[in-house]
């Protein structure tokens, strides 16, 4: 258990795909990155990217039929989760990893009060009484701030507001004291202000609790906050991978260079923002290639004909995409140099 | 577009409308609705199967004049609850032959036993000529499907107390049961519609008051007024009369439950921007409701209809089978069953109880492409088009 | 809660009224009256027709009539029954608690049969054995109880297996209590059955339904990403909130039970609301049709609240006050 043994969850070549009868959705293909203790790594990407495919894929709670990992690894303590039998995946739901979702307001049981709700997790993980795991859910929503927890831990979710929801949530979440857990989108669904408390209270109880967080959001501003480390995924797969210093300030991709460039500056007045073009790929029988390239101001012949390569920038940066391969020129790799550069001189 | 950031450096709301502008991405489905609804119709199996079961009632009841050997009061006294006639398609030496039967003695009239007569035998005639009839009330006809020549008889599901074929009646009788449902629905679609639509309209007060009246309607439980109602129908009418009259209640008894949902539909459209905007634009009440609002029911209604049908069907088989119906010698599918409502009648013919299998089987068909039809125009169905059975919800 | 019962009561007070308007109408529509029959009858002397004309108010104004009958309704008089020569209440009084037998009995038997396969239906999703359920349910809500009941009388006559109709044998008059109740348990099988059948079909289908819909919910998933084994997520998550919807449904099953029962009443000879209901029309016993159809209703408005309540009772976010 301890961090010298690497990372806490290593995903290696995840696949999973979605069979239905119009064809095969490839919704998560072919991803890779690195989880370490107490770390907060970003996934960001549209919708329809395969953010929360592969968060499920994780949990093991794909829908199946039609969904299905096909391929990959998935080693939690070195442990392939996609091996364990399913009463052991049990013991891992929920206790040692654990998720929180996108929508406060329906992701928790109307017909059950939200003690009970936090308790079962309690009962079932850590073996405690009915008592104890009670007295347990109230402390935790003492933890997540809700006033007056001990009485509310008798209410039922509709008489919570979205925020304070979301809240019980991550009460419900944190209550076995995972390693790590798996946020998707937690604060989309949320007014702005109660966007910034809920990520607020995210990062405080990081700190106290140790546990790594998989943030995953299509919001640039969370990822700025929030983590340490980005995945950029397009189309199931990961664009560009490094720390977050680097996905602003020196981003290699032009999927990401288009993401930065849609979101707006506060210190910029008037300045355009400008969209990516064209529409987010179907994802059924993609073909190979980059998914991006339909999009792609950069795009070269060799885009659409070639598995998408991988490539190290250095140990922790790596971007799949062809201008970083002889198959691009001298001028065509120019031509991205300038455009990254001036988008880095914009700030973040 | 100039969204600026809501707040501080996080730029949060905006970079999320922004990323959405991106990405919300309607597909676009060239097939006109009614198409796509009619191929998942047909891709619906017991909805096909369905509708073939009712267009086949609807069939054999209009050519009932042809498809019976006898007529509607045919009576053939001697021969009264006699069992299915055996057709038989092997001779006494057991070689193949031309399909005949056998006459038939009463052997014991206490516990009415018939036997067949090997003396006589009279084979099956198709297209022969028999009991005189008007062909689509008009042009005088005599051929007949099948038959077998007299004094020989052919009773294909058994005889009445009084003698009469049962399988001529069921098909005559069918065109009551299966047209009484159309009939009703003709009566009960435009009071509901117009009633559901007025109420949802106007709203408030006039709501108020048409609702808590539908109400009252429909705390009674339906049978016991149809009964109630059925029984204050004078006795000595003509019976054409007397059909129109239950048609009538059956109407009465039906209409609340959809005048309900359609107010509640109308609630829900009138409050949508383009009937606001025609409002503004001067388009009065009625043209609105007919034109902007009614055809929004449209795939309701249809689905409504096909399950309404059956009601009206029950409801009449019902009344009839408990006498208060279509009175004799008019037959109905119900009015045919009452006849096995005794124990001993019952129990010594069984096959009086054909009519209630062609009551069922309308009813089933008419169910079937009900279901069917609400799954092929309800646009979320899982059946049929689109991802179909593995259509999921897929978040990023 | 309590405001909210009293204040559903004081809705009833309007509803009973129009129901009892209704069906005062209703029986005015009838050729002449009751009476009629009797002037037929060379017997009973005009003079002694008059003074029942007299008597039951028939002579009096539309109006007067009914408020005379609404009078003697909330005072318990329901009126006379020519047939029967008795008051209507004492007449309907035992039919009821025996048509209230037969539904509620059926109304459990459908329910404990038809949650169970709504939830196997929905749990093997397109698989065959939901086919065949589907089929299946298709086909009983299309089978009218005439039909069954007559079936089910034909069946029992021929195994010999369960009574053949009536609610009670020849010797009940001289059991004990407890043989009294076993032997009108025995007869309720098979109407039990037959009326329970279609309702079955109809809930089984909702049931299943009810249960793909909440299957698909958020907070299935997340009770599933709680670690919770299967069986939890289905019956302590999922099916709870399945059946909720379903206790809607249930003061509309009813007024389906009702009138399927009418016409099994008469079939088997169950002596019910419905079938005195059905005698009376056919006599002509204008006083007896009047109560049982107001008794009816008042049994079906009763069954919506009841339903309504308990909604209430088991749905945490319905809350009425």
């Amino acid at each position: 258990m301890s961090q010298q043994q690497g990372p806490l969850l290593s995903v290696r070549n995840l696949k999973t795909y979605f069979y239905t009868d119009e064809g095969v959705v490839k919704a998560v293909d072919g991803l890779t990155y690195d989880l370490h203790r107490g770390e907060t790594m970003g996934i960001v990407g549209e919708s329809g990217s395969g953010k929360s495919v592969h968060a499920l894929s994780i949990m093991r709670l794909i829908p199946s039929p039609p969904g299905k990992t096909v391929d990959g690894q998935i080693l939690f303590e070195g442990q392939d989760l996609l091996k364990l039998p399913e009463e052991q995946m049990r013991k891992v739901r929920g206790n040692r990893i654990a998720m929180i979702f996108q929508e406060p307001m329906t992701s928790l049981n109307p017909v059950l009060t939200v003690g009970e709700q936090i308790a079962e997790a309690v009962m079932l993980h850590q073996k405690l009484d009915k008592k104890a795991a009670w007295d347990r859910a109230a402390e935790m929503l003492d933890r997540v701030k809700i006033p007056s927890a001990k009485d509310r831990v008798r209410d039922y979710p509709h008489q919570f507001s979205g925020g304070m929801r979301q809240r019980v949530m991550i009460a419900m979440a944190l209550s076995c004291n995972p390693d790590i857990l798996l946020a998707d989108e937690p604060t989309t669904a949320l007014d702005v202000t109660i966007q910034a408390q809920i990520l607020d209270l995210m990062r405080e109880l990081q700190r106290d609790f140790g546990t790594a967080i998989v943030m995953i959001t299509h919001n640039l501003g969370v990822v700025a906050e929030t983590c340490d480390k980005v995945t950029v995924m397009y189309g199931g797969k990961p664009m560009e991978q490094t720390d977050v210093r680097r996905t602003f300030k020196d981003p290699k991709h032009p999927y990401t260079w288009g993401l930065l460039r849609s979101v707006p500056k506060l210190y910029e007045r008037e300045e355009k923002l400008i969209p990516i073009e064209g529409q987010p790929p179907s994802l059924i029988d993609l073909p190979s290639g980059c998914p991006f390239s339909a999009r792609c101001p950069f795009r070269m012949d060799v885009c659409t004909s070639t598995e998408l390569p991988r490539i190290e920038m250095d140990a922790t940066h790596q971007v799949a995409c062809f201008l970083y391969t002889d198959k691009a020129t001298e001028q065509e790799k120019e031509a991205a140099r300038q455009a990254g550069f001036l988008l880095s001189t914009r700030g973040m | 577009m100039t969204n600026r950031a809501p707040r501080g450096s996080k730029a949060a709301k905006a970079a999320t409308s922004a990323l959405h502008t991106l990405v919300e991405a309607p597909e676009v489905r060239a097939e006109s609705p009614t198409r796509l609804a009619w191929r998942k119709l047909r891709r619906h199996r017991l909805a096909v199967s369905g509708g073939a079961v009712v267009l086949s009632l609807y069939f054999i009841t209009i050519f009932a004049e042809f498809l019976a050997p006898y007529s509607l009061d045919y009576t053939e006294r001697s021969k009264f609850l006699h069992p299915p006639t055996r057709i038989h398609l092997l001779d006494e030496d057991r070689r193949p032959s031309w399909p005949f039967v056998y006459g038939t003695l009463l052997v014991d009239p206490g516990l009415r036993r018939y036997q067949e007569d090997r003396t006589e035998r009279y084979p099956l005639r198709f297209f022969a000529a028999g009991e005189p009839y008007r062909f689509a009330w008009v042009i005088p006809a005599n051929i007949r499907l099948f038959g077998v020549e007299k004094p020989g008889h052919v009773f294909l599901m058994g005889t009445d107390q009084f003698g009469r074929d049962q399988f001529s009646r069921i098909l005559y009788g069918g065109r009551v049961s299966m047209f009484i449902g159309i009939y009703a629905l003709l009566l009960t679609l435009p009071i509901g519609v117009a009633y559901g639509a007025i109420s949802g309209y106007f709203g408030r007060r006039v709501d108020d008051v048409m609702m808590r009246v539908a109400e009252i309607v429909m705390s009674f439980p339906e049978f016991y007024l149809l009964l109630a109602l059925a029984s204050v129908l004078p006795p000595q009418i003509p019976s054409s009369q007397r059909l129109m009259l239950i048609i009538l209640i059956l109407s009465f008894v039906g209409w609340g439950g959809l005048a309900r949902v359609i107010r509640g539909m109308v609630l829900v459209l009138r409050e949508l921007e383009y009937v606001q905007a025609a409002q503004a634009a001067g388009a009065r009440v009625p043209y609105l409701l007919a034109r902007h609002i009614i055809p929004n029911t449209a795939s309701f209604l249809i689905v409504s209809a096909s399950l309404g049908v059956p009601g009206a069907i029950l409801g009449e088989s019902g009344l009839s089978f408990l006498g208060l119906g279509i009175q004799e010698p008019d037959a109905s599918w119900g009015k045919l069953l009452a006849s096995a409502n005794s124990i001993q009648t019952l129990t010594g013919s069984p096959w009086l109880l054909w009519p209630g299998a062609f009551i069922a089987a309308a009813i089933a068909g008419y169910n079937l492409l009900g279901d069917g039809l609400r799954d092929a125009l309800d646009p979320r169905s899982r059946s049929g088009g689109g991802f179909g059975r593995s259509r999921r919800r897929r978040r990023a | 809660m309590i405001r909210y019962v009293a204040r559903r009561l004081l809705q009833l007070i309007p509803m009973l009224l129009g129901i009892t308007l209704i069906t005062f109408v209703v029986m005015q529509l009838a050729p002449g009256d009751f009476l009629s029959e009797m002037r037929m009858n060379p017997v009973v002397s005009p003079e002694r027709i008059e003074q029942m004309r007299h008597n039951f108010g028939l002579d009096q104004p539309k109006p007067v009539q009914y408020l005379r009958w609404l009078g003697g309704l909330l005072r318990g008089d329901f009126g006379y029954s020519f047939a029967f020569q008795i008051p209507v209440l004492d007449l309907i009084g035992t039919r009821v608690g025996n048509t209230l037998l037969l539904n509620v009995s059926a109304f459990l038997f459908a329910w404990v049969i038809a949650v169970p396969l709504g939830i196997y239906s929905a749990l093997n999703n397109y698989r065959f054995g939901d086919h065949a359920l589907t089929v299946g349910a298709l086909l009983g809500i299309s089978l009218p109880t005439f039909f069954t009941g007559l079936l089910g009388l034909y069946f029992a006559y021929e195994t010999k297996w369960l009574p053949i109709g009536g609610m009670t044998s020849v010797e009940y008059d001289f059991m004990d209590p407890f043989g009294k109740m076993a032997d009108v348990a025995w007869h309720l099988v098979l109407p039990v059955i037959i009326l329970g059948l279609g309702g079955i079909a109809g809930l089984m289908r909702q049931m299943r339904a009810n249960m793909l819909e909440v299957m698909e919910q958020d907070y299935v998933r997340t009770a599933r990403s709680k670690g919770l084994a299967g069986g939890v997520v289905i019956w302590k998550h999922a099916v709870r909130n399945a059946i909720n919807p379903l206790i809607t449904l249930f003061g509309f099953a009813l007024g389906g039970l009702l009138s399927g029962s009418a016409i099994l009443e008469n079939i088997i000879g169950w002596p019910g609301l419905g079938n005195l209901l059905l005698e009376a029309v056919q006599k002509k016993d204008l006083y007896v049709v009047m109560g049982s159809l107001v008794i009816g209703s008042i049994m079906l408005v009763t069954g919506n609240l009841i339903s309504d309540l308990l909604l209430a009772y088991v749905d945490p976010r319905v809350r009425y006050d």
